[in-house]
C-alpha cells in the first residue's frame, strides 16, 4: 500500500510539473516563432519589444518581423559611446563607403542595453548591426527564431473585395511596443493617406486600423490624412496617450483607449512646433523625480518637453498661427543638439545618439541625462 | 578587371590573377572566377567571397578597406581544404580595393572591378501630359531599373521655374522615400501641407506650383542604379500650370464607347481629364450583370484619360458592370468620393462613401 500510494505521489508531482511548465510554455511569447531565414527585404524602422524581441519594419515586404535576438542578460548601464567618423566605420565594417550606405535606425535593446543599427546600403541589402564596445558587429537576419505578419489594407466593410487589388505599400514610418501591441505608422506610396495600426503580439490574424483627426491651428479643418512622423506613448494622469508629431511640425495627443479599429478619433494639438521641420526621434527619461520627453527633430535642435506640462495643458489649439516658423502651445527648451539624426535612451541615466556636427563629422554619442 | 598584386611578405603565395568579368557578371547563377590560387566568387553578378590557399591558423586574418587602419569588414571565415575564405555580409563594392591582412601584415590586395551592365534609363515621368493644374499632388518617375537605396533623391532633381527664372523647391521631402518594391518607381509628392489652403506650409510659403508659370524638371544624369551604374544621360519635363482642379473626377459623367456584340473592340472609359498613371492601372474591375468576373485587361490610355477594356472572348449581348475603386485620384488627388482640399467636418455630413463606384451598361 505504501508503495502504491509513494508511485501515486510521484505521478501526481510528475503530472503537476508537466502541467506547470506547459503553462509557463503557453505563455512564452516566442511560442509562435518558426526558425529559418525570415526573407527580410528591407530595415526601415526598429523597435524592442520584451524578452530581447527585435521588431522589424520591413517596407519592402509591407511586413512586421518579430526576431529573438537571445540578447537577455540584464545590465543596468550601456556602454559609453564616442566615436568620431562613425559612418565611416559602419561603411568600413560593410567594406563600402559613406556614399553608399544609409543608416534607418538606431534602438538600444532596454535589458542588455545594446545598441542595435538598421543600416542599407546602395543596392538594397538590409544590415542588422550591434555595438559591442566601441567594435560593430553583425547580427545575421537568417537562421533566426522569428514570426511576421504582413500590413494588409484596411477592408471597408461595404468593399466589394472579391477581386484582386494590389496590396498597397505602406512606408512604415515609424514603430513601437506597448503593452502587447505593435504600433505602426505608417505613409502610401501611392494616395496621399496615412495609417496608424495596433496589431496585438504574439502576432494573430487581427490588426486594428485606427483612423486619426488632427486639427491644424490656423487650418480652420480637421484632417485625416496627414502622416505621422515620429510617435511615443506616454502616461498623464495614469492614462496612455500616443503622442504623434507630423511633418511640419504639430504635436498631438490621442487616449490610447479610444484608438479602435474603424473608430474615428480625434486628437487634441498641444503645440505647433514651426514649419519648415519633421520630428526624427522621441524619447522619455526621468530626472531628479520628474519625466521629461525629447523629441529630435530634422531641421531644429533637440526639443525637451517636461511631462507635468504637457499634462497641465488642457488647450486644444484652434488659435491661427499667423507668424512664419513661430511655435505656440506646450513649453518646451532648445537643447544645445543640433541635427540629431538618430537617439535612443540607452539607460536610465545616459541616452545615445548619432550627431551630424557643424564640421560635418557623423558621431555617435552617450550623454548623462543629467546634462539634458 | 579585378587586381589582384602579390605582396612580398607572403613568398610561398605566388598569384598570377585574369579576371573575365563581362562575360559572367551578365549570368544570374553563381560563378566563381579562378585566377592562379586566388579565387573570387560571384552570385548574381556581385562579389562575394574570396579565397587563397592557406594552411596556418586563420584567426588573426582581417579584410579591410584599402587604408583603414581600425575597422575590419564584417563577415564569416572558413578554412578547409588547405584554402582560407571569407564572405562579407554584404558584396565586396564594386571599384573599391581591399586588403587582407595578418595582424599588421599585409598579406595581399584586391580590387573589385566595376559591373559593365547596361545604364538605366528613366521610361516615363507621369503625368505624361505637360499641362498640369496648380494643385498637382504628385508624380511618379519609372525607370528601367531598381535605383540606387541610399542618398537623398531630391539631391538628383531641381525644379526650375521659368517664369520666375529661378530654381525653386516645390516636393516634400520625406525620410522614408517612397519608392515601389522592385525599387523602380518613386512617388514625388508636391508638398501637400503648401497646397492645402491655409494650413501653415501654404500660407508662408504658397502653393508649389503657380498658376500661369512654366517649370523644367531636370532628372541628373549622376542618379545610379543599384549596382553603381549613373543614368545613361539627363532627362527633362516641361511643366505648364494652369488653374486649380476643384472637382472629383466623375465617373456617371466620363465618356463611355461601348463595343458591338459579336466583336473584341476594347471598350473604352474616358474620364475627359488626366487621372493618376498608377492607380489607373489598378482601379478596374469588369464583371457580367450576374457578377461574375470577365476575362481581359485594362489598358491605360494616351495622357491617363481613358482606359481600355480588351476582352479575351467576344462581347455577348447582355448587362455588363464595370466597378472602380474610390481611391481613384485625378492629377490634384481629387478622388472618387473627395476632394483632395477639403473641410473634413462638412464632407463627413455629405454624400455617403462607398469604397466601390460603378457604371453599368448593355451591350444589345
Amino acid at each position: 500500500m505504501k508503495k502504491l500510494l509513494f508511485w501515486a505521489s510521484m505521478c501526481a508531482l510528475l503530472l503537476l510539473s508537466v502541467s506547470a511548465s506547459t503553462s509557463i510554455t503557453g505563455n512564452n511569447l516566442t511560442d509562435d516563432f518558426v526558425f529559418g531565414d525570415p526573407e527580410i527585404a528591407s530595415i526601415g524602422e526598429l523597435t524592442f519589444g520584451p524578452e530581447g524581441i527585435l521588431f522589424i519594419g520591413d517596407t519592402k515586404n509591407a511586413t512586421i518581423f518579430a526576431i529573438d535576438t537571445k540578447d537577455v542578460t540584464a545590465r543596468d548601464t550601456g556602454d559609453e559611446m564616442n566615436i568620431k567618423g562613425f559612418d565611416d566605420k559602419v561603411a568600413a565594417a560593410l567594406g563600402s563607403t559613406v556614399e553608399n550606405i544609409k543608416i534607418n535606425d538606431m534602438v538600444v535593446n532596454p535589458i542588455s542595453k545594446t545598441i542595435y543599427l538598421a543600416v542599407t546600403v546602395t543596392d538594397g541589402t538590409p544590415v542588422l548591426l550591434k555595438m559591442n564596445g566601441e567594435k560593430l558587429e553583425n547580427v545575421p537576419l537568417q537562421g533566426v527564431s522569428y514570426s511576421k505578419i504582413a500590413l494588409q489594407d484596411p477592408v471597408n466593410a461595404d468593399a466589394i473585395d472579391k477581386w484582386e487589388r494590389p496590396l498597397r505599400v505602406w512606408a512604415i514610418s515609424d514603430l513601437k511596443y506597448h503593452k502587447g501591441k505593435v504600433l505602426v505608422s505608417g505613409l502610401s506610396n501611392k494616395e496621399f493617406g496615412s495609417t496608424f495600426r495596433s496589431i496585438p503580439f504574439p502576432f494573430t490574424d487581427a490588426q486594428d486600423y485606427a483612423s486619426l483627426e488632427v486639427w491644424h491651428a490656423a487650418h480652420g479643418k480637421f484632417e485625416t490624412h496627414a502622416p505621422i512622423k515620429a510617435f511615443d506613448i506616454i502616461n498623464l494622469d495614469n492614462k496612455d496617450y500616443l503622442m504623434a508629431s507630423y511633418t511640419c511640425t504639430p504635436l498631438v495627443l490621442f487616449p490610447l483607449d479610444e484608438l479602435k479599429g474603424g473608430v474615428h478619433t480625434k486628437g487634441r494639438t498641444v503645440a505647433e512646433l514651426g514649419a519648415g521641420n519633421s520630428p526624427v526621434d522621441m524619447i522619455s527619461y526621468v530626472k531628479e523625480g520628474k519625466k521629461y520627453f525629447l523629441m529630435s527633430n530634422n531641421n531644429r535642435p533637440v526639443m525637451r518637453f517636461k511631462y507635468e506640462t504637457i499634462a497641465n495643458f488642457k488647450d486644444t489649439m484652434t488659435e491661427t498661427v499667423n507668424e512664419p516658423f513661430v511655435s505656440r502651445g506646450v513649453a518646451y527648451d532648445n537643447l544645445p543638439f543640433p541635427y540629431v539624426l538618430q537617439m535612443d535612451r540607452l539607460d536610465e541615466g545616459n541616452v545615445v545618439y548619432i550627431q551630424r556636427t557643424a564640421d560635418g563629422d557623423m558621431t555617435i554619442r552617450t550623454r548623462t541625462t543629467k546634462w539634458m | 578587371m579585378d587586381v589582384i598584386r602579390p605582396i612580398k611578405s607572403l613568398k610561398k603565395i605566388k598569384y598570377s590573377l585574369v579576371f573575365f568579368c563581362a562575360l559572367l557578371l551578365s549570368i544570374q547563377c553563381k560563378r566563381q572566377k579562378k585566377g592562379g590560387d586566388f579565387e573570387l566568387s560571384y552570385q548574381d553578378g556581385k562579389a562575394v567571397a574570396f579565397s587563397i590557399p592557406w594552411e596556418q591558423d586563420s584567426a588573426a586574418l582581417q579584410v579591410f578597406l584599402s587604408g583603414e587602419g581600425e575597422t575590419p569588414v564584417l563577415g564569416t571565415q572558413t578554412t578547409g581544404d588547405g584554402r582560407y575564405t571569407f564572405k562579407p555580409i554584404v558584396p565586396f563594392l564594386a571599384g573599391q580595393t581591399y586588403e587582407l591582412r595578418k595582424k599588421n601584415e599585409l598579406l595581399a590586395t584586391f580590387t573589385v572591378e566595376h559591373k559593365r551592365g547596361p545604364a538605366p534609363e528613366l521610361l516615363a515621368i507621369y503625368p505624361s501630359r505637360d499641362t498640369v493644374p496648380e494643385n498637382l499632388l504628385k508624380i511618379y518617375l519609372q525607370f528601367s531599373q531598381p535605383m540606387q537605396e541610399v542618398g537623398e533623391v531630391l539631391n538628383f532633381i531641381n525644379v526650375h521655374d521659368l517664369t520666375k527664372a529661378e530654381d525653386v523647391s516645390v516636393f516634400l521631402k520625406l525620410e522614408s522615400e517612397l519608392w515601389n518594391k522592385t525599387h523602380d518607381r518613386l512617388t514625388l509628392w508636391l508638398d501637400p501641407g503648401r497646397i492645402k489652403t491655409d494650413l501653415i506650409p501654404n500660407r508662408e510659403q504658397g502653393l508649389p506650383l503657380n498658376d500661369g508659370h512654366s517649370y523644367t524638371i531636370h532628372i541628373s544624369d549622376q542618379w545610379k542604379n543599384a549596382q553603381g551604374i549613373p543614368l545613361s544621360k539627363a532627362y527633362e519635363k516641361q511643366l505648364y500650370v494652369v488653374g486649380r482642379d476643384s472637382k472629383k473626377p466623375n465617373v456617371e459623367a466620363a465618356e463611355l464607347e461601348v463595343p458591338k456584340s459579336g466583336t473584341k473592340t476594347p471598350l473604352r472609359l474616358d474620364f475627359k481629364e488626366a487621372m493618376d498613371a498608377v492607380l489607373m492601372r489598378e482601379s478596374f474591375h469588369l464583371q457580367s450583370g450576374e457578377g461574375i468576373k470577365v476575362g481581359g485587361e485594362f489598358t491605360v490610355g494616351p495622357r491617363e484619360e481613358s482606359v481600355y477594356f480588351i476582352p479575351l472572348k467576344a462581347w455577348k449581348k447582355r448587362d455588363y458592370e464595370i466597378l472602380i475603386d474610390a481611391k481613384l485620384e485625378d492629377l490634384a488627388g481629387n478622388n472618387l468620393n473627395n476632394l483632395f482640399d477639403t473641410n473634413l467636418e462638412e464632407q463627413l455630413k455629405s454624400n455617403p462613401k462607398t469604397s466601390i463606384k460603378s457604371r453599368t451598361f448593355t451591350i444589345d
